[in-house]
């Protein structure tokens, strides 16, 4: 009798527990009853800041917005890899990358819908695609990050250590996110070849690789290296937390004689890498009208104000007050004026990438 | 690194963890099964704390040390694994068959070899009688080391190790092609597969239920003093000091994820959905690994059934990059942005599991206490003259409640503890939640994850706490209304 009990509850239970799976999966299914309105956004850009810019926008306009985030360390490239693989049978309503190449890469392979809105009207030509396939807002930079108890923030400093002791200075694997965009700048304005020999030597002779610009920042915080290279945000974080850092833009340049990039700081010609967040409308939405509503409130002044008035202190792209911006962002727009232009760079991209997959996966 | 290296510095690291860990696993378990019942429980709650506490937070604790320097990540990452593989090994020993040969057999058939070397059958012989013997008995434990060891992941990629894990994990984001990457997960499957059919084939095994050791060794003191030593820095390391970790800014996280209502309310939504996932998954898996184990008919029948343990053993990544894109083929494709894959690989994954928890259980139970138990339900107080009715009833009642409260104890909370392990394994597996979660229905696990990488420490320390305190405060709960009820 109890055996027979326990076999029936054996069955009986995992069914319960699947029903009720189930009826909770059903519950917040997109399109699916009052939810007719919710868009399904995948988001590279930091959940800490996105989550509240999204839950703002739902707030102001009802529509729900159910957002996939992925992991600081690999996050843009998987979002869009997998925008791809569901090219068939699209989840996705609208992606908000933290970068520009990507978008650019999905434009290309036609996974994106135009749209030219307000957002995209405000935006300056170098920060939109033409056709309004995408348009980009608040950028953040590459910066040089120092630990001032240990080095002198200067060309110099960068310069010799890169020379003498590359093992003193920390970088994130630029397979993904924006060190694999300061890669592609390297790649174009160098070329494949020098990329190749400057990057083998660093490797050889030390560098210190990590797995996130996070840990770039981290890792010269706490002093086990005097200099890396990161991003403004990550910088941020730290200086918030009352570390002993500081920062100055990474230029690069594309005379040849120029052995590393830092040397390129004195030249006119000299680049800073800009890298503005973007937003796209994915080919296929059946929610066309509410994707639009959200890429005309990201790329709007309001957001960029916010977004720099945040703790990543995000450079707006579009016309803003510059009364409006902390004094921390006002130096950041200062630099952002020498950005390259990105969009060109997607072919740079491509070979990068094939060249860095063979560098760290084979 | 490429995959194959990867490979071959993860099987070197497991097989030198595994080398370490053996003797202390031998000699843990010796002691344990000498000490007083009292201490046994006590030691078998510090022994197994290492290995139930959540990686994440293990690996997040020690990151900004392992940042220092590669040796010393590598350091961390070999220390901190071998305090979790430690209590699996023991766990194992000491439910694995006792050993069919003696030492002093061996010792005989080593003689016998020795007189005549070149005999064929003399060398048969003893190999037989070591297999029986000592092999029988480890083989159990050190492939289930071996396994947890060498699938490590979180703890790698935190500590920013060389791991074959973490090469997946980038390949899969770089979008490696689907057949490219089923065919380079052949790498990690060969290599773990030899230590997969034996623990399949030692699952299988009818268990002799008198598992009689004969390999104690005379006690002494400094062995006892050695293992209470390994026990209590194990317990420091691999809980104390991360539990340290995320106190120093729990107040001021506290404060931070309560004044940000939105955070808040996205990590309960995430929560549910984990629970949720994971109580589906620990219950249907411990319902079927009730049914694979009862299973009476033939032997071959009972040993191609557990054939669906063989994916299980070979790790949740695996299994979840194999599932992803098999859910991507056509047919399947409607069913990919469901909880459909993600439930399914935790039903497989905590398969074997659930076996070795029934297994474990059917060692420990008691079946004489609750045979008696079953007999004092069904007993009836004899009417005399000396009794009247109503001390009758009374006399019932009170008999029913002692039995009712000792089948609980013997029976129903073992299972109890067993399926809300599963359930905590499967609410704290991240590769699965990761690789397959649906759109709208992300784990809480992946958000912690991703916060890791931030250095949030105060608003991450709040989150950690009501994500994994979560289960426990659960399991506490429901434990308390079973036993109120069997009371009752």
């Amino acid at each position: 009798m109890a055996d027979s009990v326990n076999n029936r509850s054996a069955v009986l239970i995992p069914v319960f527990a699947a029903l009720v799976l189930a009826g909770l999966w059903l519950s917040i299914l997109p399109g699916s009853g009052s939810d007719a309105k919710t868009l399904v956004v995948y988001c590279a850009h930091d959940r800490i800041f996105a989550e509240q810019v999204l839950d703002d926008f739902s707030n102001e306009t009802g529509i729900r917005v159910q957002a996939r985030y992925d992991t600081e360390a690999t996050k843009s490239l998987g979002l869009i890899n997998l925008i791809v693989q569901e090219r068939a049978q699209p989840r996705c309503d609208l992606f908000w990358n933290n970068e520009l190449l990507g978008m650019v890469e999905l434009q290309q392979q036609r996974l994106l819908e135009p749209y030219r809105g307000s957002s995209w009207q405000r935006m300056p030509e170098r920060y939109r695609d033409t056709d309004g396939y995408w348009v980009g807002f608040a950028a953040r930079m590459r910066v040089y990050i120092v630990n001032s108890h240990q080095a002198s923030a200067t060309e110099e400093t960068l310069d010799t250590l890169f020379s003498l002791e590359p093992s003193r200075v920390a970088m994130a694997k630029p397979l993904f996110g924006t060190t694999l965009t300061h890669y592609t700048v390297l790649w174009h304005l160098w070329g494949g070849d020098r990329l190749k020999i400057w990057h083998r030597d660093l490797r050889l002779r030390g560098l210190r690789e990590v797995d996130g610009n996070a840990a770039v920042k981290d890792i010269v915080a706490q002093g086990t290296c005097d200099a890396g290279l990161t991003d403004t945000d990550d910088v941020f974080v730290a200086l918030d937390d009352e570390r002993p850092v500081e920062m100055f833009p990474i230029r690069v340049a594309n005379d040849p004689a120029q052995k590393q990039p830092s040397e390129a700081a004195n030249n006119a010609r000299n680049y800073t890498i800009c890298i503005p967040n973007t937003v796209g409308i994915i080919k296929g939405t059946k929610h066309l009208e509410a994707a639009q509503r959200l890429a005309d409130y990201l790329a709007s002044a309001k957001v960029e104000i916010a977004l720099a008035r945040s703790k990543s202190r995000q450079i707006p792209l579009g016309p803003i007050e510059v009364n409006d911006l902390p004094d921390d962002v006002k130096k950041l727009v200062e630099w952002s004026r020498d950005g390259i232009d990105l969009r060109l760079l997607l072919s740079a991209r491509r070979e990068c990438l094939a060249w860095l997959k063979t560098e760290y996966l084979k | 690194m490429s995959l194959a290296l990867a490979c071959w510095w993860t099987l070197a690291r497991t097989i030198l963890i595994c080398m370490v860990a053996w003797p202390l696993c031998v000699g843990i378990e010796r002691w344990i099964r000498r000490v007083s019942d009292g201490w046994r429980s006590f030691a078998f709650g510090l022994l197994l704390a290492p290995f139930l506490f959540p990686e994440l937070l293990v690996g997040y604790a020690y990151r900004s040390l392992a940042l220092s320097s590669p040796r010393l990540a590598e350091g961390l990452c070999f220390s901190l694994l071998l305090f979790r593989i430690v209590p699996v090994g023991v766990i194992t020993l000491n439910a694995s068959p006792s050993a069919l040969a003696s030492f002093s057999a061996i010792h005989c058939r080593w003689l016998l070899w020795r007189a005549s070397p070149s005999s064929f059958r003399e060398v048969w012989q003893l190999l037989l009688c070591l297999w029986h013997g000592p092999v029988r008995r480890a083989f159990p434990a050190l492939g289930l080391m071996s396994l947890v060891a060498f699938q490590e992941f979180e703890l790698a990629a935190l500590l920013q190790t060389a791991s074959w894990t973490d090469w997946f994990i980038a390949a899969k984001r770089l979008g490696l092609d689907r057949n490219e990457m089923l065919k380079q997960s052949m790498w990690p499957v060969l290599m773990q597969s030899p230590l997969i059919a034996g623990v399949i084939y030692w699952t299988v095994r009818e268990h002799d239920a008198s598992s009689e050791q004969n390999d104690e060794l005379a006690s002494s003191s400094i062995f006892g003093r050695v293992t209470i030593f390994y026990l209590l820095l194990a317990f420091v390391c691999g809980c104390l000091i991360p539990i340290g970790f995320l106190s120093t800014n729990l107040l001021s996280g506290i404060r931070l994820i309560a004044s940000q209502r939105t955070q808040l309310t996205g990590l309960l939504h995430e929560m549910a959905i984990a629970a949720a996932v994971s109580i589906c998954a620990g219950v249907t898996a411990w319902s079927l690994s009730h049914w694979l184990t009862s299973i009476r008919k033939q032997e071959w029948f009972r040993i191609s059934l557990r054939g669906f343990l063989l994916p299980g053993l070979a790790g949740s990544l695996l299994l979840s990059l194999a599932t992803g894109a098999v859910f991507q083929l056509s047919w399947l494709r409607p069913f990919y942005d469901t909880p459909l894959p993600w439930v399914l690989v935790l039903i497989v994954w905590l398969l074997p599991r659930a076996v070795l928890a029934q297994l474990w259980i059917r060692f420990t139970c008691q079946t004489e206490g609750l045979h008696l138990a079953e007999l004092m339900a069904q007993s009836r107080p004899l009417m005399n003259g000396t009794m009247n009715e109503e001390s009758n009833k009374t006399s019932t009642s009170s008999t029913n409640h002692h039995a009712s409260s000792l089948r609980f104890r013997l029976r129903d909370q073992p299972r109890l503890l067993a399926i809300g392990l599963l359930c905590y394994w499967g609410y704290l597996d991240l590769s699965s939640a990761y690789l397959l979660a649906p759109s709208g229905m992300p784990s809480g696990l992946v958000r912690l994850y991703n916060f890791m990488h931030f250095g949030r420490t105060s608003a991450l320390s709040a989150e950690a706490t009501l994500f994994f305190g979560f289960p426990i405060v659960a399991a506490w709960f429901v434990l308390l209304i079973q036993r109120t009820r069997s009371t009752l």
